[in-house]
Protein backbone atom coordinates (compact mmCIF):
# COMPACT_ATOMS: atom_id res chain seq x y z
CA UNK A 1 0.00 0.00 0.00
CA UNK A 2 3.02 2.28 1.07
CA UNK A 3 4.89 1.38 -1.87
CA UNK A 4 1.91 2.37 -4.14
CA UNK A 5 1.08 5.38 -2.99
CA UNK A 6 5.36 5.73 -2.42
CA UNK A 7 5.27 4.86 -6.87
CA UNK A 8 2.68 6.88 -7.50
CA UNK A 9 4.04 10.52 -5.91
CA UNK A 10 7.35 9.18 -8.25
CA UNK A 11 5.06 9.32 -11.65
CA UNK A 12 3.68 12.34 -10.34
CA UNK A 13 6.53 13.77 -9.34
CA UNK A 14 7.74 12.79 -13.01
CA UNK A 15 5.34 14.53 -14.92
CA UNK A 16 5.07 17.61 -13.29
CA UNK A 17 9.00 17.70 -13.60
CA UNK A 18 9.03 16.17 -17.74
CA UNK A 19 5.71 19.41 -17.96
CA UNK A 20 7.55 22.05 -16.28
CA UNK A 21 10.64 20.91 -19.02
CA UNK A 22 8.20 20.83 -21.80
CA UNK A 23 6.78 24.38 -20.98
CA UNK A 24 9.97 25.90 -19.72
CA UNK A 25 11.12 28.81 -22.31
CA UNK A 26 13.94 31.03 -22.79
CA UNK A 27 13.35 35.22 -23.64
CA UNK A 28 15.23 36.24 -26.33
CA UNK A 29 15.02 39.99 -26.67
CA UNK A 30 16.63 41.66 -30.00
CA UNK A 31 16.32 44.59 -32.63
CA UNK A 32 14.95 43.40 -35.95
CA UNK A 33 13.66 45.20 -39.55
CA UNK A 34 10.20 44.85 -40.80
CA UNK A 35 8.71 45.14 -43.82
CA UNK A 36 5.46 45.69 -43.70
CA UNK A 37 2.97 46.54 -46.84
CA UNK A 38 -0.86 46.04 -46.55
CA UNK A 39 -2.71 47.73 -49.81
CA UNK A 40 -4.56 46.15 -52.41
CA UNK A 41 -1.08 45.58 -54.49
CA UNK A 42 0.80 43.90 -52.22
CA UNK A 43 0.31 42.35 -48.58
CA UNK A 44 3.15 41.13 -46.72
CA UNK A 45 4.59 41.43 -43.32
CA UNK A 46 8.41 40.19 -43.37
CA UNK A 47 10.66 40.44 -40.33
CA UNK A 48 14.69 40.32 -40.53
CA UNK A 49 15.47 38.66 -37.59
CA UNK A 50 19.46 39.54 -36.06
CA UNK A 51 21.60 36.53 -36.86
CA UNK A 52 21.67 35.32 -33.33
CA UNK A 53 18.03 35.18 -33.11
CA UNK A 54 16.79 31.95 -35.31
CA UNK A 55 13.29 30.52 -34.97
CA UNK A 56 12.67 26.75 -34.54
CA UNK A 57 10.00 24.98 -33.92
CA UNK A 58 7.65 25.78 -31.12
CA UNK A 59 9.73 29.08 -30.55
CA UNK A 60 7.13 32.62 -31.02
CA UNK A 61 7.79 35.62 -32.19
CA UNK A 62 6.16 39.06 -31.27
CA UNK A 63 6.69 42.25 -32.69
CA UNK A 64 6.89 45.12 -30.37
CA UNK A 65 5.88 47.64 -32.60
CA UNK A 66 3.39 47.97 -34.99
CA UNK A 67 2.53 51.20 -37.05
CA UNK A 68 -1.05 53.17 -36.65
CA UNK A 69 -2.26 52.38 -40.35
CA UNK A 70 -5.54 51.35 -39.59
CA UNK A 71 -5.20 48.43 -41.49
CA UNK A 72 -3.95 50.12 -45.04
CA UNK A 73 -0.45 51.12 -45.94
CA UNK A 74 0.59 53.43 -48.57
CA UNK A 75 3.48 51.42 -49.88
CA UNK A 76 5.96 49.58 -48.19
CA UNK A 77 6.73 50.71 -44.49
CA UNK A 78 10.39 49.67 -43.51
CA UNK A 79 11.03 50.06 -39.72
CA UNK A 80 13.03 48.79 -37.25
CA UNK A 81 11.05 46.94 -33.93
CA UNK A 82 12.08 45.40 -30.54
CA UNK A 83 11.24 42.18 -31.24
CA UNK A 84 10.85 39.00 -28.33
CA UNK A 85 11.52 35.65 -29.15
CA UNK A 86 9.88 32.88 -26.70
CA UNK A 87 11.85 29.93 -27.38
CA UNK A 88 11.00 26.87 -26.83
CA UNK A 89 12.49 23.94 -24.64
CA UNK A 90 14.54 21.14 -26.15
CA UNK A 91 11.85 18.72 -25.66
CA UNK A 92 9.55 20.81 -27.00
CA UNK A 93 11.01 21.34 -29.88
CA UNK A 94 11.25 17.78 -30.33
CA UNK A 95 7.98 16.74 -29.61
CA UNK A 96 6.55 19.50 -32.35
CA UNK A 97 9.44 18.89 -35.20
CA UNK A 98 8.30 15.08 -35.05
CA UNK A 99 5.01 15.27 -34.45
CA UNK A 100 3.97 18.12 -36.93
CA UNK A 101 2.73 15.68 -39.52
CA UNK A 102 -0.61 15.57 -37.78
CA UNK A 103 -0.63 19.21 -38.49
CA UNK A 104 -0.76 18.67 -42.29
CA UNK A 105 -4.21 20.34 -42.84
CA UNK A 106 -2.74 23.73 -42.02
CA UNK A 107 -0.20 22.93 -45.12
CA UNK A 108 -2.29 22.01 -47.47
CA UNK A 109 -5.02 24.44 -47.35
CA UNK A 110 -3.86 26.43 -50.01
CA UNK A 111 -6.76 28.35 -52.47
CA UNK B 1 -0.17 49.58 -61.21
CA UNK B 2 -3.13 52.02 -61.69
CA UNK B 3 -4.47 54.22 -58.67
CA UNK B 4 -8.01 53.52 -57.88
CA UNK B 5 -10.19 55.96 -56.00
CA UNK B 6 -10.30 55.70 -52.68
CA UNK B 7 -13.26 53.04 -51.71
CA UNK B 8 -15.24 55.10 -49.25
CA UNK B 9 -17.65 52.05 -47.56
CA UNK B 10 -21.30 53.10 -47.57
CA UNK B 11 -22.45 49.60 -46.23
CA UNK B 12 -25.53 49.06 -44.61
CA UNK B 13 -23.49 46.18 -42.88
CA UNK B 14 -21.48 46.81 -39.35
CA UNK B 15 -17.67 46.96 -39.73
CA UNK B 16 -16.61 43.46 -39.37
CA UNK B 17 -12.94 42.22 -38.39
CA UNK B 18 -11.30 40.37 -40.78
CA UNK B 19 -10.42 37.11 -39.48
CA UNK B 20 -6.44 36.26 -40.61
CA UNK B 21 -4.60 33.20 -38.78
CA UNK B 22 -1.76 32.86 -40.94
CA UNK B 23 0.78 29.60 -40.50
CA UNK B 24 3.48 29.95 -39.54
CA UNK B 25 6.24 27.29 -40.32
CA UNK B 26 10.04 26.13 -39.96
CA UNK B 27 11.92 23.44 -41.94
CA UNK B 28 15.63 22.22 -42.38
CA UNK B 29 16.32 25.03 -44.43
CA UNK B 30 20.36 23.65 -44.19
CA UNK B 31 18.83 20.48 -45.76
CA UNK B 32 17.36 22.26 -48.41
CA UNK B 33 20.04 24.68 -49.24
CA UNK B 34 22.17 21.71 -49.72
CA UNK B 35 19.81 20.62 -52.35
CA UNK B 36 22.52 20.11 -55.70
CA UNK B 37 20.05 21.24 -59.18
CA UNK B 38 23.42 22.20 -61.38
CA UNK B 39 22.70 18.60 -63.46
CA UNK B 40 19.61 20.68 -64.02
CA UNK B 41 21.00 23.80 -63.87
CA UNK B 42 19.58 25.19 -67.60
CA UNK B 43 15.88 24.04 -66.16
CA UNK B 44 15.99 25.54 -63.26
CA UNK B 45 17.27 29.11 -65.01
CA UNK B 46 14.85 28.94 -67.29
CA UNK B 47 11.63 28.31 -64.72
CA UNK B 48 13.57 31.60 -62.89
CA UNK B 49 13.36 33.61 -65.92
CA UNK B 50 9.81 32.69 -66.85
CA UNK B 51 9.18 34.11 -63.10
CA UNK B 52 11.05 37.17 -63.73
CA UNK B 53 8.77 37.80 -67.06
CA UNK B 54 6.37 38.83 -64.17
CA UNK B 55 3.33 37.64 -66.61
CA UNK B 56 0.74 39.09 -63.88
CA UNK B 57 2.29 42.27 -63.28
CA UNK B 58 -0.51 44.39 -64.43
CA UNK B 59 -3.42 41.41 -64.11
CA UNK B 60 -4.33 42.25 -60.38
CA UNK B 61 -5.67 46.03 -61.34
CA UNK B 62 -9.29 46.78 -59.83
CA UNK B 63 -12.14 48.09 -62.10
CA UNK B 64 -15.33 49.76 -61.65
CA UNK B 65 -16.91 46.60 -61.04
CA UNK B 66 -15.71 46.58 -57.40
CA UNK B 67 -16.93 49.59 -56.66
CA UNK B 68 -20.58 48.30 -56.86
CA UNK B 69 -22.66 47.88 -53.88
CA UNK B 70 -22.15 43.80 -52.63
CA UNK B 71 -24.52 44.84 -49.49
CA UNK B 72 -26.76 42.21 -51.10
CA UNK B 73 -24.81 39.88 -52.98
CA UNK B 74 -25.59 36.66 -52.16
CA UNK B 75 -23.85 34.16 -49.44
CA UNK B 76 -22.54 37.50 -48.90
CA UNK B 77 -20.88 36.02 -45.29
CA UNK B 78 -20.00 32.68 -46.94
CA UNK B 79 -17.48 34.71 -49.16
CA UNK B 80 -16.24 36.70 -46.70
CA UNK B 81 -14.87 33.71 -44.89
CA UNK B 82 -14.02 32.27 -48.85
CA UNK B 83 -12.06 35.71 -48.50
CA UNK B 84 -10.36 35.34 -45.30
CA UNK B 85 -9.21 32.00 -46.13
CA UNK B 86 -7.90 32.69 -49.37
CA UNK B 87 -6.26 35.73 -48.14
CA UNK B 88 -4.60 33.78 -44.97
CA UNK B 89 -3.23 30.47 -47.41
CA UNK B 90 -1.74 33.49 -49.70
CA UNK B 91 -0.53 35.33 -46.97
CA UNK B 92 1.14 31.75 -45.47
CA UNK B 93 2.66 30.86 -48.77
CA UNK B 94 3.97 34.72 -49.23
CA UNK B 95 5.73 34.08 -45.78
CA UNK B 96 7.12 30.40 -46.40
CA UNK B 97 8.51 31.58 -50.16
CA UNK B 98 10.09 34.25 -48.35
CA UNK B 99 11.81 32.51 -45.91
CA UNK B 100 13.39 29.95 -48.04
CA UNK B 101 14.99 32.78 -50.15
CA UNK B 102 16.43 34.46 -47.06
CA UNK B 103 17.98 31.18 -45.76
CA UNK B 104 18.99 29.47 -49.18
CA UNK B 105 22.45 30.21 -50.90
CA UNK B 106 21.85 29.22 -54.09
CA UNK B 107 21.13 32.62 -56.52
CA UNK B 108 18.52 30.62 -58.60
CA UNK B 109 16.21 28.79 -55.91
CA UNK B 110 16.58 32.31 -53.87
CA UNK B 111 15.48 34.56 -56.98
CA UNK B 112 12.57 31.92 -57.45
CA UNK B 113 11.39 31.96 -54.19
CA UNK B 114 11.47 35.29 -54.07
CA UNK B 115 9.09 35.87 -57.00
CA UNK B 116 7.03 33.03 -55.78
CA UNK B 117 6.85 35.34 -52.63
CA UNK B 118 5.87 38.33 -54.61
CA UNK B 119 3.31 36.43 -56.30
CA UNK B 120 1.58 35.60 -53.20
CA UNK B 121 2.04 38.71 -51.33
CA UNK B 122 -0.20 40.14 -54.56
CA UNK B 123 -2.67 37.44 -54.45
CA UNK B 124 -2.50 38.83 -50.49
CA UNK B 125 -3.14 42.30 -51.16
CA UNK B 126 -6.06 41.53 -53.61
CA UNK B 127 -8.26 39.79 -51.67
CA UNK B 128 -7.17 41.87 -48.29
CA UNK B 129 -8.67 44.88 -50.72
CA UNK B 130 -11.37 43.21 -51.35
CA UNK B 131 -12.55 42.87 -48.18
CA UNK B 132 -11.96 46.12 -47.03
CA UNK B 133 -14.66 46.85 -49.65
CA UNK B 134 -17.24 44.64 -48.16
CA UNK B 135 -16.61 46.58 -44.45
CA UNK B 136 -14.16 43.62 -43.03
CA UNK B 137 -11.07 45.44 -41.66
CA UNK B 138 -7.76 43.81 -41.00
CA UNK B 139 -6.43 44.16 -37.91
CA UNK B 140 -2.67 44.09 -38.29
CA UNK B 141 -2.19 43.65 -34.45
CA UNK B 142 -3.34 40.14 -34.61
CA UNK B 143 -0.06 39.81 -36.99
CA UNK B 144 2.02 40.65 -34.06
CA UNK B 145 2.42 37.64 -32.95
CA UNK B 146 3.97 34.53 -34.58
CA UNK B 147 2.95 31.81 -32.23
CA UNK B 148 4.45 28.27 -31.97
CA UNK B 149 6.22 28.34 -35.37
CA UNK B 150 5.56 24.42 -35.98
CA UNK B 151 8.17 22.29 -38.11
CA UNK B 152 7.53 19.83 -41.64
CA UNK B 153 10.46 18.25 -43.25
CA UNK B 154 11.72 20.03 -46.42
CA UNK B 155 10.16 16.80 -48.47
CA UNK B 156 7.22 17.09 -46.86
CA UNK B 157 6.79 20.84 -47.82
CA UNK B 158 7.45 20.15 -51.21
CA UNK B 159 4.76 17.65 -51.95
CA UNK B 160 2.63 19.45 -49.72
CA UNK B 161 3.34 22.58 -51.65
CA UNK B 162 3.06 21.47 -54.84
CA UNK B 163 -0.24 20.01 -54.46
CA UNK B 164 -1.44 23.11 -52.83
CA UNK B 165 -0.93 24.96 -55.64
CA UNK B 166 -1.90 22.10 -58.22
CA UNK B 167 -5.25 22.17 -56.68
CA UNK B 168 -5.11 25.90 -56.09
CA UNK B 169 -5.12 25.92 -59.62
CA UNK B 170 -7.62 23.59 -60.80
CA UNK B 171 -10.05 25.23 -57.69
CA UNK B 172 -9.67 28.55 -59.39
CA UNK B 173 -9.54 27.74 -62.42
CA UNK B 174 -13.18 24.98 -62.80
CA UNK B 175 -14.52 28.23 -60.58
CA UNK B 176 -13.97 30.54 -63.65
CA UNK B 177 -14.89 28.29 -66.27
CA UNK B 178 -18.34 27.51 -65.00
CA UNK B 179 -18.90 31.25 -64.39
CA UNK B 180 -17.56 31.78 -67.95
CA UNK B 181 -20.42 29.13 -69.19
CA UNK B 182 -22.76 30.58 -66.65
CA UNK B 183 -22.33 34.60 -65.75
CA UNK B 184 -25.47 34.69 -64.09
CA UNK B 185 -23.90 33.02 -60.98
CA UNK B 186 -21.41 35.66 -61.01
CA UNK B 187 -21.64 36.76 -57.17
CA UNK B 188 -18.76 38.96 -57.11
CA UNK B 189 -16.11 40.33 -59.87
CA UNK B 190 -12.99 38.90 -58.42
CA UNK B 191 -14.01 35.91 -59.90
CA UNK B 192 -13.50 37.28 -63.26
CA UNK B 193 -9.72 37.44 -62.40
CA UNK B 194 -9.26 34.12 -61.56
CA UNK B 195 -7.88 32.79 -65.17
CA UNK B 196 -4.97 34.46 -64.97
CA UNK B 197 -4.11 34.07 -61.02
CA UNK B 198 -4.68 30.63 -61.43
CA UNK B 199 -1.65 30.61 -63.64
CA UNK B 200 0.38 31.97 -61.38
CA UNK B 201 -0.93 29.00 -58.75
CA UNK B 202 0.00 26.65 -61.67
CA UNK B 203 3.68 27.91 -62.07
CA UNK B 204 4.09 27.70 -58.80
CA UNK B 205 3.71 23.98 -59.08
CA UNK B 206 5.58 23.75 -62.27
CA UNK B 207 8.50 25.07 -60.22
CA UNK B 208 7.97 22.28 -56.99
CA UNK B 209 7.26 19.71 -59.96
CA UNK B 210 11.16 20.62 -61.06
CA UNK B 211 12.18 20.83 -57.72
CA UNK B 212 11.24 17.47 -57.30
CA UNK B 213 12.46 15.93 -60.62
CA UNK B 214 15.87 17.15 -59.81
CA UNK B 215 15.84 14.99 -56.79
CA UNK B 216 14.79 11.44 -57.67
CA UNK B 217 15.13 10.02 -54.87
CA UNK B 218 11.58 12.16 -53.46
CA UNK B 219 9.84 10.17 -56.36
CA UNK B 220 10.83 6.28 -55.05
CA UNK B 221 11.13 4.19 -53.13
CA UNK B 222 9.51 4.72 -49.38
CA UNK B 223 8.42 8.02 -50.52
CA UNK B 224 6.19 6.72 -52.65
CA UNK B 225 3.60 6.09 -49.93
CA UNK B 226 4.35 9.29 -48.65
CA UNK B 227 3.39 10.85 -52.16
CA UNK B 228 0.26 8.72 -51.81
CA UNK B 229 -0.58 9.94 -48.31
CA UNK B 230 0.02 13.71 -49.11
CA UNK B 231 -2.37 13.07 -52.81
CA UNK B 232 -4.92 11.54 -50.11
CA UNK B 233 -4.89 14.36 -47.61
CA UNK B 234 -4.88 17.08 -50.15
CA UNK B 235 -8.27 15.84 -51.46
CA UNK B 236 -10.16 14.77 -48.35
CA UNK B 237 -9.39 18.06 -46.49
CA UNK B 238 -10.53 20.42 -49.79
CA UNK B 239 -13.50 17.62 -49.63
CA UNK B 240 -14.50 17.20 -46.12
CA UNK B 241 -14.08 21.54 -45.66
CA UNK B 242 -15.72 22.10 -48.84
CA UNK B 243 -19.21 19.89 -48.18
CA UNK B 244 -19.34 22.24 -45.35
CA UNK B 245 -19.81 25.04 -47.78
CA UNK B 246 -22.32 24.14 -49.51
CA UNK B 247 -24.19 27.02 -49.34
CA UNK B 248 -21.13 28.94 -50.76
CA UNK B 249 -20.75 26.87 -53.91
CA UNK B 250 -24.89 27.26 -54.21
CA UNK B 251 -24.86 31.00 -54.33
CA UNK B 252 -22.75 29.98 -57.40
CA UNK B 253 -24.98 27.74 -59.21
CA UNK B 254 -22.27 25.18 -58.41
CA UNK B 255 -22.63 21.56 -56.30
CA UNK B 256 -19.87 21.36 -54.01
CA UNK B 257 -19.37 17.46 -54.31
CA UNK B 258 -19.54 17.62 -58.56
CA UNK B 259 -17.30 20.44 -58.25
CA UNK B 260 -14.96 18.96 -55.88
CA UNK B 261 -14.91 16.01 -58.11
CA UNK B 262 -14.16 17.60 -60.90
CA UNK B 263 -11.11 19.84 -59.53
CA UNK B 264 -10.28 16.62 -57.51
CA UNK B 265 -10.23 14.82 -61.14
CA UNK B 266 -8.14 17.55 -62.89
CA UNK B 267 -5.15 17.54 -60.33
CA UNK B 268 -4.92 14.04 -60.33
CA UNK B 269 -4.27 14.10 -63.91
CA UNK B 270 -2.06 17.12 -63.20
CA UNK B 271 0.26 15.19 -60.88
CA UNK B 272 1.03 12.31 -63.11
CA UNK B 273 3.37 15.13 -64.20
CA UNK B 274 5.88 14.41 -61.93
CA UNK B 275 4.59 11.39 -59.47
CA UNK B 276 4.42 7.87 -60.27
CA UNK B 277 1.12 7.58 -59.10
CA UNK B 278 -1.89 9.24 -58.60
CA UNK B 279 -5.23 8.18 -56.89
CA UNK B 280 -7.53 5.65 -57.91
CA UNK B 281 -10.30 8.10 -58.18
CA UNK B 282 -12.60 6.03 -60.55
CA UNK B 283 -12.67 3.01 -58.12
CA UNK B 284 -16.13 3.16 -56.34
CA UNK B 285 -14.99 2.66 -53.37
CA UNK B 286 -12.87 5.69 -53.07
CA UNK B 287 -15.87 8.57 -53.16
CA UNK B 288 -17.73 5.80 -51.10
CA UNK B 289 -15.42 6.72 -48.31
CA UNK B 290 -14.95 9.89 -48.56
CA UNK B 291 -18.33 10.51 -48.74
CA UNK B 292 -18.65 8.06 -45.64
CA UNK B 293 -16.15 10.37 -44.08
CA UNK B 294 -18.38 13.33 -44.94
CA UNK B 295 -21.69 12.28 -43.59
CA UNK B 296 -19.02 11.45 -39.87
CA UNK B 297 -18.16 14.52 -40.49
CA UNK B 298 -21.38 16.14 -40.17
CA UNK B 299 -22.41 14.12 -37.33
CA UNK B 300 -19.42 15.81 -34.98
CA UNK B 301 -20.60 18.97 -36.38
CA UNK B 302 -24.01 18.63 -35.00
CA UNK B 303 -22.61 17.25 -31.66
CA UNK B 304 -20.37 20.48 -31.46
CA UNK B 305 -21.36 22.26 -28.12
CA UNK B 306 -22.06 19.34 -26.30
CA UNK B 307 -19.70 18.14 -23.50
CA UNK B 308 -21.36 15.53 -22.19
CA UNK B 309 -19.76 12.15 -22.34
CA UNK B 310 -22.65 10.41 -24.38
CA UNK B 311 -21.33 12.82 -26.68
CA UNK B 312 -17.73 12.94 -26.14
CA UNK B 313 -17.79 8.74 -26.87
CA UNK B 314 -19.77 9.32 -29.83
CA UNK B 315 -17.51 12.22 -31.12
CA UNK B 316 -14.53 9.37 -30.56
CA UNK B 317 -16.26 6.68 -32.29
CA UNK B 318 -16.75 8.99 -35.27
CA UNK B 319 -13.54 10.20 -35.83
CA UNK B 320 -11.86 6.79 -35.28
CA UNK B 321 -14.53 5.96 -38.10
CA UNK B 322 -13.45 8.83 -40.47
CA UNK B 323 -9.80 7.30 -39.65
CA UNK B 324 -10.61 4.09 -40.93
CA UNK B 325 -12.57 5.33 -43.95
CA UNK B 326 -9.40 7.40 -44.72
CA UNK B 327 -6.52 4.32 -43.83
CA UNK B 328 -8.99 2.02 -46.65
CA UNK B 329 -8.91 4.49 -49.05
CA UNK B 330 -5.45 4.94 -48.90
CA UNK B 331 -5.11 1.06 -49.13
CA UNK B 332 -6.23 1.16 -52.71
CA UNK B 333 -4.31 0.37 -55.37
CA UNK B 334 -3.07 3.44 -56.95
CA UNK B 335 -2.69 4.39 -60.78
CA UNK B 336 1.03 3.77 -61.99
CA UNK B 337 2.15 7.07 -64.31
CA UNK B 338 2.31 5.67 -67.55
CA UNK B 339 3.50 7.15 -71.32
CA UNK B 340 -0.70 6.73 -71.87
CA UNK B 341 -1.77 8.85 -68.59
CA UNK B 342 1.27 11.81 -68.23
CA UNK B 343 0.28 15.00 -68.04
CA UNK B 344 1.13 16.66 -71.17
CA UNK B 345 0.52 19.99 -69.94
CA UNK B 346 -1.60 23.15 -70.52
CA UNK B 347 -2.01 24.40 -73.60
CA UNK B 348 -0.60 27.28 -74.79
CA UNK B 349 1.22 27.46 -71.16
CA UNK B 350 5.12 27.87 -71.77
CA UNK B 351 7.15 24.63 -70.88
CA UNK B 352 11.17 23.82 -71.19
CA UNK B 353 11.88 22.31 -74.28
CA UNK B 354 15.90 21.44 -74.20
CA UNK B 355 15.91 23.16 -78.12
CA UNK B 356 14.20 26.62 -77.20
CA UNK B 357 15.99 26.80 -74.03
CA UNK B 358 19.27 26.40 -75.81
FE1 LIG C 1 -1.41 32.48 -54.67
FE1 LIG D 1 0.88 29.88 -55.27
Amino acid sequence: MRRGLGASLLAGAAIAALWHWYTRETLLRGTATVHLQSEHEHFHLHVDLPSAMEIEPGDTLIIETMPEVAGETHGEITYTSPVRVHKASWLRRNVIKRSSIIEISELVEHP
Amino acid sequence: MEVMPDLNSTTRHALQEAILQPRFYTTDFDEVDKLRIAHMQEEFAWMMREFERDYNRNHFVRNDEFLADFDDMPARQAFIEFLERSCTAEFSGCLLYAEMYKHLHDPILRATFKYMSRDEGRHAGFLNKTMADLNVALNLRVLQTRKRYTHFKPKFIFYATYLSEKIGYARYITIYRHLERNPQYMIHPIFKWFEQWCNDEYRHGEFFALLMRSQPELLQGGNVRWIRFFLLAVYATMYLNDASRASFYAAMGLNWRDYDQKVIRLCNEIVTQVFPVSLPIDNPQFYRNLDACVAYNSQIAALAGRTDPLAQAQKTRLRAAIATRLYATYQLTPIPTTAANIWQGLPNFPIYRTSTAA
